[in-house]
């Protein structure tokens, strides 16, 4: 049996005080939201695709990007270690919505949908009919996700609400067929495998984006990655507070889901944030450029970088704005609102943005922040977590049975204690087939303040590669420490972990 | 006089429209393989996957529908002391030069704000190749000749992209009769 220290002694002590005190806020917010008009909270997700928590001054980065978040964190429950459990949508979407690790609802692939067996498995068919549901996301990919599920949503709005070109084809003729009809549509349509229809079709769009909303967007309008769905965060954020004051308004409790794009890039910033970090002096931790990077100069992930910043201060100021009108109206009293996104985005080690074999820092830790009812202090919470721990606690916080083949846990702060020890799992298998072992993967493990990655199938040393770091010591990843015999140990009880989970869900590939 | 008078030939729309089928369906399908062979088969089941490219023929289908009926408005349009005898050989060059110019588009293509850049590059190409391979043809018989030989052989290809669009239609069809999958 594991001998407690002294440290893990303390540690235990403090995360159960931490506990008791969620706990009984929690009894409490959800005491005045049953005295409410619903019985049942309401519960909306805001999800901010590829929003790293390394960027944000929420978590101490050195650049003021969150002062709003940092604002609304004093009375919510913040999450310093959140970990998305994939490292781009398609992934780490899945295992929000399903509460399911990548290797077993087998969505790694790009654009990807999961395995056909699990697709009742989602947050919208687990929340029961109680509950009004809706969905919405500008991110295409995850609209796969949600096309998948759609029998379970009752009211999935197509991706380009909200934009400045309001319309889309395949929700009007192939109602019946929307997850198929939607990815040969996007090729169509957007990436150009029809010739003329591609070309009509930017025909039609590009002249109805005006020349005076440009100038409020220097470097080119937000887009949500298809080049058409043009959008403004104003016009955005406008449509998500509408939405959400309409679904109050409703006689049952609702959950809606929000996924928008920002900050993912193209990060085209409004113009009072274009450009605010291009020359305050900030210098990166510098990296050295990983086998498997693409090769990004540095000087050109630092400009990256400071646009990115400047989108995510944009961004920032419209979620501030929400929460205040919000407040205002009166939402926030029976409603949880959950602010997360799905991965993060990496600008170090010669790589940009997020599809990369490497699970470093940037790429998979994500922000966590939730506002219960009428909870007006601030929680804070340092145990490891991830996405798959949402699907379960918002079950318990609807009153709905949990799932058993649910993988996350309950968040501490929601009917856990704070378990430090709990292990986090994080897997990138984008060129693997779904349909087997996977054959060139990235796994790794967290625990504790202790990472393992473990490299398969690459190319090089990286064949079968570990790595492993102490995330208190060495929160930038500089020191590979997995020979050092001081963690051999460790590293030998974490490698056997992850193989062992590795193994186990080999075992339950079929679809 | 009627404009349908005015019509081309069956054998003239047929060879024509063989030009625009051969480009459009096999540049579509082309990709769309190249789509399946790096990423759908990784994950979609077969009939999933040939549910995809079903609507991938449709959308190819579409195109080559809308590029003859053009074609042949424009012909109409023309008058028939010009136009006469020559739909096989501008619709021909019509065809090749606009879709091969669509291709380069295609293939140079960086995003929304360079619509402007790339369509203008799309008309200058179409324009100046078009120009090019007409006065080319009515200057030498044997490029006129080349080219009405080229859409002539491209309609055996219509043996075998026609009866896959009616499969394609079949399968769309059947697709979207039931609840949503």
């Amino acid at each position: 049996m594991k001998k407690i220290s002294r440290r893990d002694f303390i540690k235990l002590g403090w995360g159960a005080v931490q506990a008791a005190a969620a706990s009984s806020m929690v009894t409490r917010a959800g005491l005045a939201a049953r005295a409410g008009a619903a019985s049942q909270p309401n519960v909306v997700m805001l999800i901010c695709d590829a929003m790293s928590a390394k960027n944000l001054s929420l978590y101490g980065y050195p650049r003021k990007t969150t002062p709003n978040l940092e604002k609304l964190a004093e009375r919510a429950f913040v999450y310093h270690n959140h970990y998305a459990n994939g490292n781009y949508t398609t992934p780490g979407t899945s295992s929000l919505l399903t509460g399911l690790l990548p290797w077993t609802h087998r969505a790694v692939n790009n654009a990807a949908t999961i395995k056909k067996s699990l697709s009742t498995h989602n947050i919208f068919n687990l929340l029961g009919s109680d509950y009004f549901k809706m969905a919405y996301t500008q991110n295409y990919w995850a609209n796969y996700l949600l096309n998948q599920f759609a029998a379970d949503i009752d009211d999935l709005l197509p991706f380009s609400d909200y934009g400045l070109i309001n319309e889309n084809v395949n929700n009007k003729f192939f109602k019946n067929d929307l997850a198929i009809s939607h990815r040969a549509v996007e090729k169509m349509l957007y990436y150009g495998n029809s010739l003329l229809l591609s070309f009509l079709t930017d025909l039609y769009y590009r002249p109805r984006t005006t020349a005076e909303i440009k100038q409020e967007y220097p470097g080119g309008f937000p887009t949500s990655g298809i080049h058409h769905n043009v959008f403004t965060m104003e016009d955005l954020f406008d449509g998500l507070s509408a939405k959400i004051l309409d679904l109050h308004e409703l006689q049952r409790p609702f959950f809606s889901y929000f996924h928008i794009f920002p900050p993912h890039y193209p990060y085209n910033a409004h113009r009072d944030f274009y450009g605010m970090f291009d020359n305050d002096g900030y210098i990166a931790t510098s990296k050295r450029e990983h086998t498997l990077s693409a090769g990004v100069p540095e000087s050109a992930l630092d400009a990256q970088r400071n646009q990115y910043d400047a989108y995510l201060a944009n961004l920032d100021m419209h979620i501030g704005l929400l929460m205040d009108k919000l407040e205002k109206q009166g939402v926030l009293q029976d409603t949880y609102f959950i602010i997360t996104s799905d991965h993060g985005e990496m600008f170090e080690r010669g790589t940009h943005g997020h599809t990369t074999a490497m699970l470093y820092e940037p790429v998979i830790k994500i922000p966590l922040m939730i506002f219960a009812p009428n909870h007006t202090t601030r929680q804070d919470f340092t145990a490891p977590t991830s996405s798959v721990d949402l699907l379960p606690t918002i079950l318990k916080l609807a009153g709905q049975p949990i799932s058993s083949d649910c993988e996350g846990n309950f968040l501490p702060g929601f009917g856990n204690e704070e378990l430090s020890n709990r292990s986090v799992f994080i897997v990138e298998a984008t060129q693997s087939s779904a349909f087997q072992p996977f054959t060139k993967a990235t796994y790794s493990i967290i625990k504790d303040e202790y990472k393992l990655l473990y490299y398969h199938g690459y190319q090089h040393k990286y064949q079968d590669y570990f790595e492993f770091y102490d995330l208190r010591e060495d929160p930038q990843e500089l020191n590979n420490k997995y020979s050092q015999p001081k963690f051999a140990p460790l590293v030998s009880s974490l490698k056997e972990e992850l193989l062992t989970a590795i193994e186990e869900a080999n075992k339950k590939i079929g679809f | 006089m009627l404009i349908v008078n005015r019509f081309p030939k069956l054998r003239e729309l047929t060879l024509v429209y063989a030009v625009n089928v051969v480009m459009l369906y096999t540049f579509s399908l082309w990709f769309s393989f190249e789509d399946m062979s790096r990423n759908w088969i990784l994950y979609l089941a077969g009939g999933d996957i040939v549910g995809v490219l079903a609507y991938i023929i449709i959308g190819a289908f579409v195109e080559s529908l809308l590029m003859i009926i053009f074609l042949t408005l424009s012909y109409s349009l023309i008058p028939p002391s010009i136009a006469r005898g020559r739909f096989v050989l501008y619709g021909a060059i019509l065809s090749f030069t606009f879709l091969l110019a669509l291709m380069l588009r295609d293939g140079t293509y960086v995003g929304v704000d360079d619509f402007l850049k790339t369509t203008n590059m799309v008309f200058i190409f179409f324009a100046v190749s078009a120009l090019i391979l007409a006065l080319a043809a009515e200057w030498k018989q044997p490029i006129r000749a080349f080219i009405e030989s080229f859409a002539d052989r491209c309609a055996v290809f219509l043996y075998i992209y026609m009866p896959l669009s009616l499969l394609a239609i079949i399968v769309v069809i059947f697709r979207n009769m039931g609840q949503n999958q």
